[in-house]
């Protein structure tokens, strides 16, 4: 199980209404934060990752680490097969599951029994869903709610269904994107709980976020990201420091 | 070359025969549809039956068709086979609009999602035939062997929608004006091609303009099976060409666009 990327670059396409109409020339966008951007050929393009070379072996928890548009999620999508690099090699040994925060794009209209067998059939199609349902079910506490449509749920009670959905199969590697507030506080030990078990199957794990603790508690390296590249790899408390470092000066 | 076109007809063809996500995606948009109306998809049959019983009601005078009693199951057939035809045509383009939800969040084939737009029509379509079975009932169309014809004709006329819906969708999702072109065609195509009214009565230069629309010839290879009629040769001449020129079109469009069909949505 391994991930390799070598000298990936990912530029992305800005396609917005208003700078693509006939007639009609774009403005110049200024750079804040994020990747820099670039015009060329009448096309305004987002660097998202440079030239970016990463090796994560079996049994790395790696931690990204950087400011808004540093192109946390962007090197997290790239690994999950749904942006493509735009120049670059992509090597990748092992089922991926990613937790990304909105995974609730099947239906409001469908109950969450049926999210439940629509999600493995769609999505974990080698798996069948009766053998993980009652797992699921019971420990989302949903009671009788699991047969009632979601769009009556309220957020916490759909973040704790798709927290279980997901943690339900084992995968190999494991993407999360901003951590994940599933619940309440009670849920939230319980899922940590459920998660620490589902991280000891899954081999590597790569995760973004802004709290610390989060990264220290479940990560072993660290990535600090600046503008798409790599600023620093190595040890997490190290990377942490190296980032909150460069915040000061 | 011929190793990516290879590749190309794998990912669009075989992958989706082994791997039936597509199924379940289809018929998903269609349980969410209908999840809160009472009559559910029942919905889809009604609303094409009440269009062809106004329609035949005003139109038997307007073209003198009084006397015809074949006229109704004409209309209803040459109905059940527009809508399926209009219904794919408006939301065709939009299939990785609609699904774009599965391509931001997962690493899914795409081509799944173009099946699935075609099974949801296929889906309706068959909904529809309860409408066509009510009008047998009251001895309106009559079945006979040829009807079997259908089984052939509506799988062929699915298969060779496959490619047209994912070079569309691509085209659509790229530039959204194509989608207002459509919709502003589909009017003038529900009135140029014979779905109320017999070829027959066109003479003259007018008679070229249903033999040039390669629509008029989609309606007859489902109607005609409905209402118990042979396919004339041209018609099969005309699925054959179809089915070839849309699998030979689908090799050409998606080799440069679709990698980049995420930044588009």
């Amino acid at each position: 199980m391994n991930i390799n990327l070598k000298s990936v670059n990912v530029d992305l396409p800005i396609f917005c209404s208003g700078h693509h109409r006939l007639f009609k020339k774009p403005k110049f966008l200024n750079k804040e934060i994020g990747g820099s951007v670039a015009m060329n050929l009448g096309t305004i393009w987002v660097q998202a990752l440079k030239n970016l070379s990463l090796e994560i072996r079996q049994g790395d928890r790696l931690g990204l680490i950087g400011h808004n548009g540093a192109g946390k999620s962007t090197l997290l999508k790239v690994i999950a097969g749904i942006i493509p690099c735009s120049s670059g090699h992509i090597e990748i040994n092992g089922k991926v599951g990613t937790i990304f925060g909105n995974e609730s794009n099947l239906s409001n209209e469908l109950t969450g029994r049926e999210t439940i067998e629509f999600y493995f059939k769609i999505f974990n199609s080698d798996e069948k869903s009766k053998s993980y349902q009652e797992d699921i079910i019971s420990f989302t506490e949903l009671g009788d709610y699991i047969d009632l449509p979601l769009r009556v749920y309220s957020a916490g009670m759909t973040a704790r269904l798709f927290a279980a959905l997901i943690t339900s199969v084992h995968k190999d590697i494991l993407l999360i994107d901003e951590g994940i507030g599933a619940g309440d506080l009670a849920f939230q030990m319980k899922f940590s709980q459920r998660l620490d078990k589902f991280l000891t199957c899954a081999s590597i794990l790569v995760a973004a976020s802004h709290s610390f603790e989060l990264l220290k508690q479940y990560c072993n390296k660290g990535l600090v990201l600046e503008h798409g590249e790599i600023r620093f790899f190595g040890p997490i408390n190290e990377a942490i420091e190296h980032y909150t470092s460069g915040l000061k000066a | 070359m011929l190793k990516t076109a290879l590749q190309i007809y794998r990912n669009l063809f075989s992958d989706q025969i082994y791997k039936k996500i597509w199924l379940v995606i289809g018929y998903l948009d269609i349980v969410q549809t209908y999840r809160q109306s009472f009559l559910g998809p029942l919905w889809i049959s009604l609303s094409v039956g009440i269009q062809a019983l106004s329609i035949t009601y005003i139109y038997t005078q307007l073209f003198n068709e009084a006397g015809n009693t074949g006229y109704y199951g004409y209309v209803v057939c040459g109905l059940i086979s527009w809508s399926w035809i209009s219904g794919l045509l408006t939301e065709m383009g939009n299939v990785f609009i609609t699904y774009s939800n599965y391509i931001k969040t997962s690493s899914i084939n795409i081509n799944q999602l173009v099946w699935a737009m075609a099974w949801k029509h296929s889906i309706i379509f068959l909904h529809n035939l309860v409408l066509w079975f009510c009008f047998f009932i009251v001895g309106q169309i009559n079945i006979t062997i040829y009807t079997l014809y259908i089984f052939i004709t509506f799988p062929i006329l699915f298969i060779s929608s496959i490619p047209i819906i994912g070079i569309l969708g691509l085209l659509y999702a790229r530039y959204r004006d194509i989608q207002k072109l459509v919709a502003s065609l589909l009017t003038i195509l529900l009135l140029v091609t014979p779905i109320f009214w017999h070829v027959e009565k066109l003479t003259g230069a007018r008679k070229y303009i249903f033999q040039l629309n390669p629509f008029y010839y989609m309606i007859q290879s489902i109607r005609d099976p409905l209402m118990g009629n042979s396919i004339t040769e041209s018609n099969w001449w005309f699925l054959i060409m179809y089915f070839i020129l849309s699998w030979t079109l689908a090799a050409s469009l998606f080799i440069f666009k679709s990698r980049n069909l995420v930044f588009w949505l």
